[in-house]
């Protein structure tokens, strides 16, 4: 369940960016990490959609970009929105 | 939803704009836990994050190191992580110690939030040696910062001696490996060795223990590496 710890901490980043930047829907998310595999990208595709059913960011594209030799964390870098 | 490799770019696309953001996914974790590592530092506190599969003997380790502590004078507390019950609680509640247990239901691992509450419920002085037990689970609890000043990883000799290589992320943010059940080696084809060679593979400065809660060897090393953290 680490992907659901990540999708609420996604989340919460687009609710605070949408405070700020004033929009209220978001179309894509641009996230990187160091060695992700396909298995994360798998379940972590599969918790968002499953969490973020009825928030701004329902439908929204991921786009999971692997970054060799970087930080093992998750970071979202940009958003795309409306 | 699908993946998509398109790049962004600054600017308005039709009706949509980029946001540019560059924050940590797990910050706000990381900001409950610096205030988790603020606090246990005003008190001066030492906090140790106890993580291993399940049944790798984290709370018979506790067991014991509570009590040989607590013979010491020290003053000890331990915080309890389990998706349920309150049995590793009630544990080292009989040895005499504070316990408090958090029951994380469907989550995998303690956050900084749920550790966050529970310090304030733990009963223990200044200067004393606060034990988290994890959530036994080899994966989730490696990327969750609780404001501790070390994870110390567990394995014992009864799983395989390759799971630093299978379980990497763990290996790499402990401080210290302590091997466990040593007084089953006779009987298990556990390499010690192999197991040691792995996890400094990945983390060089890693600080190795091998004991067994159940005889007491090597439990002197392990009270002497926490000693030393405390200075």
């Amino acid at each position: 369940m680490l992907e659901m710890a990540l999708t609420h901490g996604i989340l919460r980043l687009l609710e605070e960016q949408a405070a700020t930047h004033g929009f209220s829907r978001v179309k894509t998310i641009w996230l990187e990490a160091g060695g992700l595999t396909e298995g994360d990208r798998h379940s972590l595709t599969f918790a968002f959609r499953a969490a973020s059913v009825g928030t701004l960011a329902e439908g929204a594209e991921l786009s999971l970009c692997n970054r060799p030799g970087g930080p093992a964390g998750l970071r979202l870098t940009d958003l795309e929105v409306e | 939803m699908a993946y998509t490799h398109r790049v962004p770019q600054a600017g308005a696309v039709g009706r949509s704009r980029i946001v540019a953001v560059e924050a940590d996914v797990l910050g706000y974790n990381n900001e409950l836990a610096a205030a988790n590592r603020a606090w246990l530092a005003e008190r001066g506190i030492l906090a140790l994050n106890l993580v291993s599969s399940p049944g790798s003997g984290k709370t018979a380790l506790l067991c014991r190191t509570v009590t040989a502590l607590m013979d010491q004078g020290e003053a000890v507390a331990v915080i309890e992580g389990d998706q349920q019950t309150s049995h590793d609680a009630e544990r080292i509640r009989a040895t005499g110690a504070a316990a408090v247990q958090i029951n994380t239901g469907k989550s995998c691992h303690l956050d900084a939030e749920m550790v966050g509450k529970a310090l304030n419920r733990v009963p223990l002085d200044e200067e004393g040696v606060l034990f988290i037990e994890n959530v036994g689970n080899l994966v989730c609890p490696a990327a969750f910062d609780l404001g501790e000043a070390h994870k110390v990883v567990l394995l014992s000799v009864t799983e395989g001696d390759d799971k630093p290589e299978k379980y990497p992320d763990m290996f790499a943010a402990a401080s210290a490996l302590v091997i466990t059940k040593t007084d089953l080696l006779p009987y298990v084809p556990f390499d010690v060795d192999k197991a040691v060679r792995a996890a400094r593979m990945l983390n060089p400065d890693l600080a190795v223990m091998t004991l067994s809660s159940t005889t007491g060897a090597g439990m002197a090393s392990w009270l002497h590496w926490i000693g030393q953290q405390r200075e």
